[in-house]
């Protein structure tokens, strides 16, 4: 951000950087051996969390590779067991439906129908008629 | 630090020695009296040797350091008991105020912390008196790389803003901007 010679800022960043007071040169014997002697009284630190870097990657490896493992044969296992269940009793369903056509009753709508069509027609031809006469009465 | 975590006490005093330094610095730029530099050193080196299983070699030591010596400062900002100034007591306050070591009469850093929020004097100190990159402040600060390049840009901004309008002290050096 900084190494950018254009910024506007350029300037302030460098005189930042140059106002920045130095560290001192070299540390305060007395405060380091003060926090010295606090640090023997405590106990060492928890090593064996400190594991190396690489041997934690190993142990990612190991943990995926033994989940994927595990996983494939409760896969398999769930896959074997499944025809050792309890199965269904085989049921036809041609003779479940065969019932069905005792209960349908064929009907011939065939006359009703045509009654019907010629009633509608007979309405729309008198429909017609009226139509046209009450017409020509506006007209005439 | 590895060989601290492995249980050699005595490799901490490598690490205490070049710390204490930086973090003298780094206490005496954000406003902490001397008088407690030396507690919030200590509190901060035994949090380091505690918690030297849990640092990672693969990364630098001094963020990570400086990390934990910002929680320390916070923690005893807190811990500070508020206190009602008295009259009486003012003018001793003003001779025994707290105030970091400056560098002369152009420390442009005493006009930044007279200046500006002290959040914003933080992120300017460890950008460019500790010369953390965005990302280490982010890790510093809990913030995203993001919002630092953000806030210090602001702070750049305002500081600018305000040595331009001073009409007193410290002008920005090299001309306008």
């Amino acid at each position: 951000m900084n190494d950018r010679p254009n910024t506007p800022f350029t300037e302030l960043e460098q005189r930042l950087r140059r106002a920045a007071p130095p560290c001192a040169p070299a540390p305060r014997a007395a405060r380091v051996a003060r926090v010295c002697a606090a640090v023997d009284t405590l106990p060492p630190p928890r090593a064996h969390h400190s594991a190396h870097p690489a041997f934690r990657l190993l142990a990612r490896r190991v943990a995926a590779l033994a989940l994927i493992v595990l996983s494939a044969v409760l896969a398999t296992r769930l896959a074997t067991r499944q025809p050792l269940q309890p199965s269904l009793p085989l049921l036809s369903a041609t003779s479940l439906l065969d019932g069905l056509g005792a209960l349908h009753v064929p009907q011939r709508m065939t006359g009703p129908l045509a009654a019907e069509s010629e009633n509608l027609l007979t309405d729309l031809v008198t429909l017609t008629t009226v139509v046209n006469e009450r017409t020509l009465a506006i007209l005439f | 630090m590895q060989r601290v975590a492995q249980g050699e006490i005595q490799a901490f005093r490598i690490v205490a020695e070049a710390l204490e330094p930086r973090l003298e610095r780094f206490f005496a730029q954000l406003g902490v009296p001397a008088s407690d530099r030396d507690d919030l050193f200590q509190e901060t080196c035994l949090r380091l040797y505690r918690a030297a299983d849990r640092y990672d070699p693969r990364r630098p030591l001094l963020p990570w350091a400086l990390t934990v010596a910002r929680r320390v400062m916070l923690n005893w900002h807190r811990a500070r008991k508020p206190t009602v100034e008295l009259d009486e007591a003012r003018c001793v306050a003003d001779t025994q105020r707290p105030v970091p070591e400056t560098g002369g009469a152009d420390d442009v850093w005493a006009f930044a912390r007279a200046r500006l929020p002290a959040a914003a004097c933080e992120l300017l100190w460890l950008r460019y008196g500790e010369d953390l990159e965005p990302a280490e402040i982010a890790s510093v600060t809990r913030r995203t790389p993001v919002h630092v390049r953000v806030l210090l840009h602001r702070a750049r901004a305002a500081l600018a803003t305000a040595l331009e309008h001073d009409g007193t002290g410290i002008r920005p050096q090299g001309g306008e901007r």
